[in-house]
């Protein structure tokens, strides 16, 4: 007995080792190997303001990798009635049509032409009904990047929708722009003119879509917050947050919660099983072909906020304040060039027409 | 007459070249396995045998002479039936009766004559019939105690005999010897190592049979549904192993007296409590700590049985380094209680009650909890010597709730459902016919699904939604007719119905566009009475063609409907899928099941092996659309959608029962493919092609050894292999409007890495002479292998692509020791 004691005994201390082996749960998946697919992908936005109409037109690439643009398509614009408009390449994939407004009620679509392939979009018929959004701003201390207290900046609306039965499917971007004055260094002798300042301008928080589905509710006004950022030194001088309100078609505002919920899943066993999420654009002759994107037409209204430096209840820290004798190359590039501060956003030298405050 | 013993390890113990080299024997018995094997297979079957003789006396002498008696169980002095009669190594098809009796006619001579049932020592003797005898008998339970472990021949053999395809039944006694998590002896474990049974991962929920859903099982206790029957995110069943006497699984033709499930049905037979003694077993493990006593009430009368079994793993995740499985905690439970009244020897009365309940948290991640509750009571009565009848009326009820205590808006959801289940048989055994007839009705009622915050600072906003409620029943008639010894013939017919009750909101939507939560155009609601109605005959076919004593071929079909199913759109496999009753526009599932199997054993049944092929296509069944949002939807069809389904695969199975190894060698190819089949291919999932399911693991191959070493010792090994499961990945990423979007392939485009596992388990006595006391110690996942359980994205970094992920919820081995001591007689 005593000997069937240690033996048993010596086994499980043997075998007991293997409970202090390190657990870990979660490790990095790979299927890159498998996932070699190219997919062409486009996307328009028509609205109804004289602006530059925008179709840029890419080919997606491996995971992690930037979609690669095409600088070779024919893009055009069909209106229902038989009208042709053509997109002319105005970057890296990106093509536009200046100064055309859609029209109410009208129906559009996009046609590509890709290495002798046909791509057309769906006729989208535009909206005729736009809420209004009174827009607010809040300056606050909260957990936004970390889970520490950091000071945010946000956009609210409070949006009214029309009196109507007829359904509405609103979408909400909002963009900044903000003055940056460069530095402006006398130097010697005769003092050269200031340098232009810069209007810097990028899309507030990029992943965020604003979406509100006005179909099943009788409630008629609504609180939103559209978008958030950090505050910085952006701040020092006039900022404008501009919110265009999208009014899109029951199609497009689907189109969008998919990509919500693709964008916004944060990895819980819970969250929604992602999926490709597919558009209105096929190959006319294999409609097989997989297309991403989505061509949406939309109803548009723009509306405004700014604030200065005399609202931010921070601290702000110019970087590029002037100091006599200082050289000139010891100044950050952002305090001498635009395109040293805009890194990679849109910027120029010129206010927009918009571009008015007390 | 005593034939001599073997002992083989006592030999090698005192081996005089073991001891110079100083290698232990077990070692060395690892080693040499193989061999071994050879060596048991050759001196197998040496058993002690009883002399009885029979004599005519002052009788005149004849040729023929009868040879009756009764068989009881030596504990109970219940009688036994189907106890099986083995005369010189031949089955001669004869059982004992439902009173335990059994009547020979036999030519005078000389006779070895082995009464054998399953689960039970054999009772071999040694009959000198020169005149007409009583041999009555008693059987005891197997208890392993024996130097070679010999899986009886009733059931060694019941591959060739049984009528019907695709039977698998085991006792406890089998289910123990294979390693299982935790320790525990298991009937989901032990299922899985069989040919044709998976699961969809590790720490999944429920059973994937033959290709199928695990929806499309019907579990049964003691034939009451059981719909909540896992713990542990499925690591165990719900079934404690110490009060469970066996089971029986349907994979291929299910008989018409089951129902409601378009797979597969497996009754897992409890206990009943010892109606002499008063006796019981405590055990404290590692993980997991039990307690079962059982005994008489009423002696003869009235017995008793309680067991229950409390998890204390936690202080095993508080070791891990891991932070997120240091946070992480589990608890569950199960109690059952089964009472037995015998009011005479043909009517008695059985209460079995089962409570099993689950909490589950992954750090601050996620987690599940849910109880379920089933209790029966079922009344058996022989009315004459070949007609009995069944009464059952059984209550299940199972709540369900899952959280994500996340720092944002935590939340939790909770759902479930109750039934009533009533069902009568009556069985009529004629001389080669036996008829099964009778009705079954099950009311469901689904709890109300509720969204409500999980912690006072949660923004989110409580939510309640009504669910269904429904009625199925369906007569149901079966018959067995075995019209000789080389064929026998199954048939039954079940007219299935189904009756969605009110109250209930019927949605309206626009014509010419899927079904969506924007194209509702209005809502009726109907307060009582029927919403919708379904019903459906199910053909069930099944035959038996023997060869000889040792070959079979057997052959079934069956058609079968479902009109409860499970929907689920989590990233992995959860225990928490939700059950959805039929409705107006969730159509039951329909399925057809064909299998052929080749059965042939060797060695006198020492060897059984088996090749089967099954297939099975199924209507209406159930599929996520993309993007789906099932939880506390008031409208569930819209994110729904139905397809057809099919399965096909081949099984073989190679199963060595007797000898100092026992054990079996399991490969199973399936296939399991859905396509949905909606009119409108925007919903389509795969644009509408056929498309593997989440449980598709085309290869599964799995070992399982038992080495039966001395006296009450065993070691036991499970190897488990099979392919990775299907998952939706990553393909590309790509901008529109400035937005950084993931794109996903077709839905279970890829596989995770495929899957391997070796757990070993050995099983001996206790510490203590003078106790009945056993020792448990097992190893799960010896190799440490992190399998994956879930694949999950997320973006890495600040960076905004996604990655994809894999959870492995046991990464390293996990050993567990459980001390069991038993008490009373």
């Amino acid at each position: 007995m005593i000997s069937h004691t240690k033996k048993s005994v010596r086994l499980l201390l043997v075998f007991s080792l293997y409970f202090f082996l390190p657990f870990s749960c979660i490790e990095k998946l790979d299927f890159l190997d498998e996932t070699q697919e190219v997919q062409l992908v486009i996307y328009g936005l028509l609205t109804d303001i004289p602006e530059r109409q925008v179709v840029s037109v890419s080919r997606t690439s491996a995971i992690g990798l930037a979609p690669m643009g095409v600088s070779d398509a024919k893009v055009s614009l069909l209106t229902a009635s038989g009208g042709r408009f053509r997109y002319f390449l105005s970057g890296f994939g990106e093509y536009t049509l200046e100064g055309f407004a859609a029209v109410d009620g009208e129906s559009y679509a996009i046609e590509v032409v890709l290495e002798n392939k046909v791509y057309m979009s769906t006729f989208e018929k535009v909206p005729e009904l736009l809420a209004d959004d009174e827009i607010s701003f809040e300056f606050n201390k909260e957990p936004f990047r970390t889970e520490s207290p950091e000071s945010v900046f946000t956009v609210f609306s409070e949006t009214t929708l029309p009196n109507s039965t007829d359904p509405i499917y609103l979408r909400w971007m909002v963009e900044e722009t903000y003055f940056w004055p460069l530095v402006y260094l006398p130097g010697t002798g005769f003092p050269p003119p200031p340098p232009p300042p810069c209007f810097i301008s990028d899309v507030f928080e990029p992943n965020r879509i604003n979406l509100f589905d006005g179909s099943g509710t009788s409630t008629r006004k609504g609180n939103f917050v559209l978008g958030k950022r950090l505050v910085d030194n952006s701040f020092l001088y006039p900022f404008f947050a501009s919110v265009k309100q999208l009014s899109i078609n029951r199609e497009a505002y689907e189109y969008w919660e998919k990509i919500k919920i693709v964008i916004d899943n944060q990895g819980s066993l819970f969250d929604i099983p992602p999926a490709s999420v597919f558009g209105n654009i096929s190959n006319v002759e294999d409609r097989n072909e997989t297309v991403l994107g989505y061509f949406e037409v939309a109803k548009t209204k723009v509306t405004r906020i700014y604030t200065t430096r005399a609202d931010v209840p921070f601290n702000l820290v110019d970087p590029c304040l002037y100091i006599p004798n200082k050289p000139e190359n010891s100044y950050a590039s952002e305090c001498t060039s635009c395109e040293g501060r805009a890194q990679g956003r849109r910027w120029t030298n010129d206010a927009p027409d918009w571009w008015k405050f007390d | 007459m005593k034939i001599k013993r073997q002992d083989f390890f006592r030999s090698i113990e005192e081996s005089p070249f073991l001891r110079n080299v100083g290698l232990k024997p077990h070692l060395l018995f690892l080693m040499l396995m193989p061999l071994f094997s050879i060596y048991f297979q050759s001196s197998y079957a040496q058993t002690e045998f009883t002399e009885v003789s029979f004599e005519q006396k002052n009788l005149p002498k004849r040729s023929k002479y009868f040879l009756t008696g009764k068989v009881i169980q030596s504990e109970s002095s219940e009688a036994l039936e189907g106890v099986s009669i083995h005369i010189d190594g031949i089955f001669t098809g004869n059982n004992t009766d439902a009173a335990g009796q059994y009547a020979l006619t036999l030519d005078s001579g000389k006779y070895r004559i082995v009464f054998r049932q399953f689960g039970k020592k054999p009772a071999p003797y040694i009959v000198f019939l020169y005149g007409d005898g009583q041999l009555d008998i008693s059987l005891t339970d197997r208890d392993f105690e024996l130097e070679t472990f010999t899986v009886q021949a009733e059931e060694r053999d019941r591959n060739i005999r049984s009528a019907i395809t695709g039977v698998t039944k085991m006792n406890i006694s089998e289910i123990k010897l294979v390693p299982a998590f935790m320790g525990e002896a298991d009937v989901f474990n032990v299922l899985q190592s069989m040919p044709g049974v998976t699961s969809v991962g590790e720490g999944s929920a429920g059973m994937n049979i033959r290709g199928g859903q695990a929806d499309q099982n019907l579990i049964m206790m003691n034939e009451a549904i059981v719909l909540s029957n896992s713990h542990a995110l499925g690591f165990l069943s719900s079934f404690n192993g110490d009060a469970l006497q066996n089971f029986t699984l349907y994979k291929g033709t299910v008989p018409s007296y089951f129902g409601g499930r378009s797979a597969s049905a497996l009754n897992i037979e409890m206990r009943k409590g010892n109606r002499e003694n008063w006796k019981g077993s405590a055990s404290l493990g590692t993980a997991v700590s039990k307690f079962l006593i059982e005994g008489p009430i009423v002696p003869e009368k009235t017995s008793l049985i309680f067991a229950s079994r409390l998890s204390n793993a936690n202080w095993i995740l508080n070791k891990a380094n891991e932070v997120d499985v240091k946070n992480s905690k589990i608890n569950f439970h199960d109690f059952y209680l089964g009472i037995n009244h015998q009011f005479s020897e043909n009517n008695s009365l059985d209460f079995n009650l089962l409570n099993t309940g689950d909490y589950f948290r992954f750090s601050n991640q996620f987690g599940f909890e849910w109880d379920n509750l089933v209790g029966s009571l079922t009344s058996r009565n022989l009315l004459t010597d070949n007609f009995s009848l069944v009464g059952m009326a059984a209550y299940g009820s199972f709540n369900n709730g899952f959280f994500e205590p996340s720092s944002i808006d935590p939340s939790k959801i909770e759902n479930g459902l109750y039934y009533y289940q009533g069902k009568i048989t009556g069985l009529l055994t004629l001389e080669k016919v036996d008829i099964n007839f009778g009705a079954e009705a099950i009311q469901y009622q689904m709890r109300p699904e509720s969204l409500s915050p999980f912690s006072a600072e949660s923004g989110i906003a409580a939510q309640t939604i009504q669910k269904e409620k429904g009625l199925e029943y369906a007569p149901f008639v079966s018959a067995d007719w075995n019209p000789s010894e080389k064929f026998s013939l199954s048939g039954g017919i079940r007219y299935s119905n189904y009756v969605q009750q009110g109250p209930d909101s019927v949605f309206r939507y626009q014509d010419g566009n899927p079904m969506s939560r924007l194209t509702i155009t209005g809502v009726d609601f109907i307060e009582s009475g029927q919403v919708s109605k379904y019903s459906g005959f199910e053909p069930r076919l099944s035959f038996r063609l023997t060869f000889d004593n040792s070959s079979s071929i057997k052959g079934g079909y069956s058609v079968m409907n479902q009109y409860l199913q499970t929907i689920s759109n989590a990233t992995g496999p959860t225990p928490i899928d939700l059950w959805q009753l039929s409705t107006t526009y969730i159509l039951p599932q329909r399925s057809q099941n064909a299998s052929l199997g080749y059965f042939r054993n060797f060695k006198e049944d020492e060897w059984s092996t088996s090749l089967e092929g099954f297939y099975r296509s199924t209507d209406n069944q159930l599929e996520y659309r993309d993007f789906a949002n099932l939880f506390v939807n008031p409208h569930i069809e819209t994110e729904l959608i139905q397809g057809e389904g099919k399965a096909y695969g081949a099984e073989v199975l190679i199963q060595k029962n007797s000898g100092g190894i026992t054990g079996w060698l399991a490969y199973t190819y399936t296939r399991s493919l859905i396509r949905t089949t909606s009119e409108f291919a925007e919903i389509q999932v795969n644009q509408g092609n056929w498309f593997a399911t989440n449980f598709d693991k085309p290869h599964n191959i799995s070992l399982v050894t038992n080495f039966h070493i001395r006296k009450g010792r065993t070691f036991n090994t499970n190897f488990n292999f099979s392919s990775g499961r299907p998952v939706t990945g990553l393909t590309s990423n790509y901008v529109i409007g400035g937005i950084y979007v993931p794109n996903f392939g077709n839905r279970n485009k890829f596989r995770i890495p495929n899957y391997f596992r070796i757990d070993i388990s050995y099983l001996t006595n206790g510490f203590v002479r003078k106790w009945d006391d056993k020792i448990n110690f097992s190893v799960y996942n010896l190799t440490g292998r992190r399998n994956a359980y879930s694949v999950f994205f997320q973006r890495e970094g600040r960076t905004p692509r996604l990655v994809p992920y894999q959870i492995s919820i046991l990464g390293t081995a996990f050993p567990s020791f459980t001390y069991t001591v038993s008490f009373g007689k």
